[in-house]
């Protein structure tokens, strides 16, 4: 039987497109996920090239995770026979600490769940699975920042003990201009550094300080 | 600047044929129509600026006036002193060609060379490429943010032994720089490295703060350089160059970094 999960997750790294084989769900062979880890571990070897200083390792069990996650997440939204009480056992918490090569290694994958909930929410506003994928992002949310307005409930201790991570975090908000995240006090300085005294010219209407004291 | 149409009067300038080479110097205004009597030389179309100007004031033997209805009326003055005239008009380089001077046989100056140079420049311009070393580029990048690489490009050279001695007293740069991997980053804004900084004229880059002696020159300069427009040429402050191929020159990212140099 031809590795769906797999070439799943190659679609979706190669052209940032979901596709779907038909209603193959949830049953992941040890040979199938092996393969996938294969791919996402070159995966990673390749984007963390373009890390900024001293790169997390690889972190099998959490980006195999956020696969299954993403996998699991555009199957029941494309195919809706799943009872409701039934998905949330089919999205499963992650078992190990999240620690910041989980966050970066599950963010292969994960990175695109923010646009899932979005459709999700076109769909049906109420839907559960969404509440579910939500509540998932709320912890992962280095991949969930363009799903957010504001950095509430967030936790950002894993984010801060790794430079290369916070980095990471800090260029996301400058890309996605989340203007309420700049002014979370964990990122504020690195935030203002980055952008140093070109902020106007790299994220318009950039405001810092005003903002912060409005909060 | 927008003018102002109430204020606006039609001018005529008269001239006797005589005094047909004073006109050079208003030649180049291309607005203005020129048409010639008998004996006389009509010139009109001025501006309000152009009819005040030094170039118009400084031509001698000359009438203004202006148009009110079909009279003529001299300037400053409020009475007609004639009719206007039916002419036909012509654009003013047409009606007064400009011709070459003969060829002269006799100059024999046609050895002489001039020296191209740079000079410090009296304008500022904004800097456009920073030439630094590989090392301390390094520093900076692996902790760079991607805002900053995002617009940028870069490449890698190496300097020959020869080329590092004759710039080794204009390098700025702290280390000895024979034989030792530089690299020119292109665009704005510039990185916060250590290093030269280069303004951009077309294809060349000329150290900051320095200029041309002849800068009229440079695009007659690019051509004999670079005909092809293949090379950005790089120039030193004693107006020697090196040319870089534009082919060799990536986008500037961590991985382009860490690829090129295995630090």
């Amino acid at each position: 039987m031809p590795n769906y999960f797999l070439k799943m997750i190659q679609h979706l790294r190669l052209y940032e497109e979901v596709m779907l084989y038909g209603d193959k769900l949830l049953h992941f062979s040890e040979a199938v996920q092996e393969e996938t880890l294969e791919f996402l571990r070159s995966e990673y070897t390749k984007e963390s090239a373009d890390y900024p200083f001293a790169v997390p390792d690889f972190e099998a069990n959490a980006a195999l995770w956020g696969a299954k996650m993403m996998y699991v997440a555009t199957h029941l939204m494309l195919y809706r026979e799943t009872k409701v009480a039934d998905i949330e056992q089919l999205l499963p918490n992650f078992e190990a600490t999240v620690s910041p090569s989980a966050m970066l290694s599950a963010d292969l994958s994960l990175r695109f769940l923010p646009h899932v909930i979005t459709h999700l929410h076109m769909i049906d506003p109420e839907d559960r699975l969404k509440e579910i994928l939500e509540k998932h992002l709320l912890t992962w949310h280095f991949s969930g920042i363009l799903h957010f307005s504001k950095p509430e409930n967030l936790n950002f201790e894993v984010i801060v003990a790794d430079k290369c991570l916070h980095q990471l975090y800090i260029n996301r908000v400058i890309e996605y201009k989340k203007q309420y995240f700049s002014t979370h006090p964990a990122l504020r300085e690195g935030i203002k550094a980055s952008l140093s005294i070109f902020a106007e010219e790299f994220w318009k209407g950039f405001k810092n300080e005003i903002t912060l004291n409005h909060d | 600047m927008a003018q102002d149409s109430s204020n606006h009067l039609t001018h005529f300038l008269v001239v006797e044929n005589t005094q047909k080479e004073y006109l050079g110097g208003i030649r180049h205004w291309h607005n203005l129509k020129i048409c010639f009597e008998e004996n006389q030389i009509w010139v009109k179309d001025f501006t309000e600026e152009q009819i005040d100007s030094t170039e118009v004031k400084s031509i001698p033997y000359k009438n203004i006036y202006y148009a009110n209805g079909n009279k003529l009326f001299l300037k400053g003055s409020l009475l007609p002193s004639r009719n206007l005239p039916s002419l036909l008009w012509s654009p003013i380089d047409r009606g007064l060609p400009v011709k070459l001077p003969s060829f002269n046989y006799n100059y024999f100056g046609v050895q002489e060379k001039i020296n191209i140079q740079l000079i410090p420049a009296d304008k500022e311009q904004e800097g456009y490429a920073l030439m630094t070393d590989i090392e301390l580029l390094g520093a900076y990048m692996t902790s760079a943010p991607a805002v900053r690489l995002q617009k940028l490009d870069w490449i890698i050279f190496k300097t020959s032994p020869v080329e590092a001695d004759v710039n080794s007293e204009l390098f700025t740069l702290p280390p000895a720089v024979a034989n030792k991997d530089l690299a020119i980053i292109f665009g704005t804004p510039l990185l916060p490295v250590q290093g030269k900084v280069f303004w951009r004229k077309g294809n060349f880059l000329i150290p900051a703060g320095y200029d041309f002696d002849l800068h009229s020159l440079i695009e007659v300069l690019d051509k004999l350089i670079n005909p092809q427009s293949s090379f950005i040429v790089v120039w030193n402050i004693d107006s020697t160059y090196f040319l870089l191929d534009k082919k060799e020159v990536q986008m500037l990212s961590i991985s382009s970094f860490r690829l090129s140099t295995k630090v």
